[in-house]
């Protein structure tokens, strides 16, 4: 509860910045890079994400962009991207793509463009099932990760910290997804 | 550290090739016909205290035919019209698309198939129509043929060729013979003749047939005209006949002999009756989902596992209806992991297998049905997860890492698994009132392991309320099996029109 308040003070503190900062004029907001950190010192910033979710009918993606507070560091900032995924799209037009009540309990990177998503158990136990349902899960959360982190080739999912054979019996997840594959 | 992983790779290496070097001592068995002529020597080796015979001599002293797949890796063995196909390591064989467990598998050692005893006394003995006896304490291996009468000899044209039908009282094994390009000979072993029989004048490309007994059975000559140049034969059992057939010279678009059995006129090796060729025959049904795993639900709360085997169950009748085998991976509402699907169909030496799903959505919005096919993941990542070794991975990777798993098989039938299912969605699409989702590839679990063609059809989205009352409509669910098996038949048809010409 306390590191909730914590980042609502600190995020008010980047508000306050950000305004003090467009206000003087100096460096509008709108040229401010996407991936841009500019309050270096407190180790947060304003991001402009991109989540990809799919639209109602499971034909295709449809990509969502929103500005959210992200901590510095690459799992921490992929670890709030997430969350932002998991909380589903703000578009009408759009479906959401992990089941309701999904957490994203941590998100870490290796050295060779490989990103490991470890999932809270609701992806499985709360899954619409379906061959479509768990390929659209599959390819949101690689495609978000890819847009917002350049260098990520395949992601590896894990649910409570543990390999899973497949999200709700169809798509094999036994090995990591790779980028190219699940556009 | 190179060093040290190159003397591993090294001693691996050496393992491996003492293990293929397996020492086979081999002796050999007497194989004696009821009459007490003796057939020949059957090469024997004892693994474990098992006897186990040489398969290529037991097809030749019981004259059998026999044809090797080296892709599916399945032997077939033909002999009077019963197929039975074993694979290496498998205690399971399928006969004429029964399922039989030898109790022990067949070996391969040294490139050679060995079966046990209980191949031979047990399936074999079956189809050669013959009472087949060996005891593990020593002698040889009888083979005592089961009588029957020849009660007719008749002929019949069929297009350009002429087929010769003799008429039994019970089945008989025989065997088949060209001493010279204008004589074919048929031993019926152990048969009689109920009265003098005989034709004299032929027709088609048989000039004559000229039917006795003798000690060992019952011998017919088949004298055949100038232009016959191929013949074979094989043993029916209703009612019981023997068909021997006689091809005329370039025959428009037959199989090729090598492939078909089919065996020139003249002095040949091996006598080879029965033809022998990759059928598609069995069929295993996956219905998807069951147990404590109830699959996709729908709004009104049906759940997915009922709807398959509900569908599974007609799809079964209807594929029996164009004659093929059945078997299904559960029958009833049961929990049967993923690896243990593609291991059923694997043991049952199924030749097609075809999962049976629901889609399911976040809402009801999405629907309609597709009909998916194995993409294999790609190699890449296949390979850096492949064995738990990812950082051997990035580096100098050991050549034994690339070798193919067992869940990577259905790689090799993606082409296949493709084309049954573009089959079965063109017969869907025609006769179902759903939104067609077209056919697509996806990375199946249960799909991976299949040694076979294979395909997943997900007919509907159970979550969308038209499509699940669509589900639990009866009638819906015959016609949409019905359209499915429809695709399967006509994929056996394309696939067999290919092996001809191709």
């Amino acid at each position: 509860m306390s590191a909730r308040l914590r980042i609502f003070v600190v995020s008010l503190v980047i508000v306050a910045a950000a305004l003090a900062f467009v206000l003087s004029g100096k460096r509008p907001v709108e040229e401010a890079p996407t991936s841009g950190v500019f309050e270096e010192e407190i180790g947060e910033a304003i991001q402009s994400v991109a989540l990809v979710f799919a639209d109602r009918r499971a034909d295709r993606m449809v990509e969502e962009r929103r500005e959210i507070v992200v901590p510095e560091d690459r799992s921490g900032r992929a670890k709030r991207v997430l969350e932002e995924l998991a909380a589903g799209p703000e578009n009408p037009a759009a479906a959401p793509t992990l089941p309701a009540g999904t957490r994203i309990l941590s998100v870490f990177f290796d050295d060779t463009g490989g990103a490991y998503v470890d999932f809270s158990e609701e992806l499985v136990t709360r899954h619409p099932g379906g061959s479509t349902g768990e390929l659209f899960t599959i390819r949101s959360v690689v495609q978000t990760l890819a847009r917002n982190f350049p260098g990520v080739k395949r992601v590896r999912f894990l649910v409570e910290g543990e390999e899973i054979e497949t999200i709700a019996g169809h798509i094999d997840a036994t090995v990591a997804f790779d980028v190219d594959q699940y556009r | 550290m190179t060093k040290k992983l190159l003397t591993t790779v090294g001693v691996l290496c050496l393992c491996l090739v003492v293990a293929g070097r397996d020492p086979v001592r081999a002796s050999g068995v007497r194989v004696e016909l009821d009459d007490g002529t003796e057939a020949g020597v059957v090469e024997s080796f004892d693994a474990g205290g098992v006897t186990y015979f040489r398969l290529s001599d037991v097809c030749r002293v019981t004259s059998c035919a026999r044809h090797w797949n080296p892709r599916s890796g399945k032997m077939t063995v033909a002999v009077g019209g019963h197929r039975i196909t074993l694979t290496p390591d498998n205690p399971f064989v399928a006969f004429d698309g029964a399922v039989r467990n030898l109790a022990r598998p067949p070996l391969l050692r040294r490139g050679v198939l060995w079966v046990p005893p209980s191949f031979v006394t047990g399936p074999l003995a079956v189809a050669c129509a013959a009472r087949i006896h060996w005891s593990p304490d020593g002698g040889p291996i009888t083979i005592t043929t089961l009588g029957a009468a020849v009660t007719r000899v008749s002929l019949r044209e069929r297009g350009d060729d002429t087929v010769v039908v003799f008429d039994l009282t019970g089945l008989s094994r025989f065997s088949l013979d060209s001493p010279d390009r204008s004589l074919v000979e048929v031993v019926m072993y152990g048969a009689r003749l109920v009265d003098t029989l005989g034709i004299a004048a032929g027709g088609g490309l048989v000039s004559s047939v000229a039917v006795r007994e003798t000690e060992r059975g019952v011998r017919a000559s088949i004298r055949v005209a100038g232009d016959a140049a191929a013949y074979d034969g094989e043993l029916y059992h209703d009612p019981p006949r023997i068909e021997v057939r006689i091809k005329a010279a370039g025959g428009q678009g037959g199989p090729t002999p090598a492939l078909s059995g089919i065996k020139p006129l003249g002095p040949g090796p091996a006598q080879v009756f029965g033809r022998v060729d990759d059928r598609i025959e069995t069929v295993m049904i996956d219905p998807g989902h069951g147990g404590r795993d109830a699959g996709a639900v729908g709004p009104s709360g049906v759940e997915e596992k009922e709807v398959t085997l509900a569908l599974a169950r007609e799809l079964s009748r209807a594929l029996r209806g164009y004659g093929f085998y059945v078997f299904m991976t559960r029958s009833s509402d049961s929990y049967v992991p993923l690896h243990r699907r593609a291991e059923i169909a694997n043991l049952a030496v199924a030749d097609l297998f075809v999962s049976l799903q629901c889609d399911g959505w976040y809402s009801g919005a999405a629907e309609g049905f597709r009909v998916c096919y194995f993409q294999p993941a790609s190699r890449r990542e296949a390979r850096a997860t492949a064995r738990g070794l990812p950082r051997l991975m990035s580096g100098a990777r050991p050549a034994i890492v690339d070798e193919f798993t067992w869940d990577r098989i259905q790689e090799d039938f993606v082409d296949e698994s493709r084309a049954l299912a573009r089959k079965i969605h063109a017969f869907t699409a025609e006769a179902l009132e759903m939104r067609d989702r077209g056919v697509a590839r996806a990375t199946f679990r249960v799909l991976s392991g299949c040694a076979m063609p294979a395909v997943v059809v997900e007919l509907g989205f159970i979550t969308n309320r038209s499509d699940e009352t669509l589900l639990t409509d009866g009638d819906f669910l015959r016609r949409a099996a019905e359209a499915i098996a429809k695709g399967v038949a006509e994929y056996r048809r394309s696939a067999r029109e290919g092996e001809a010409n191709g």
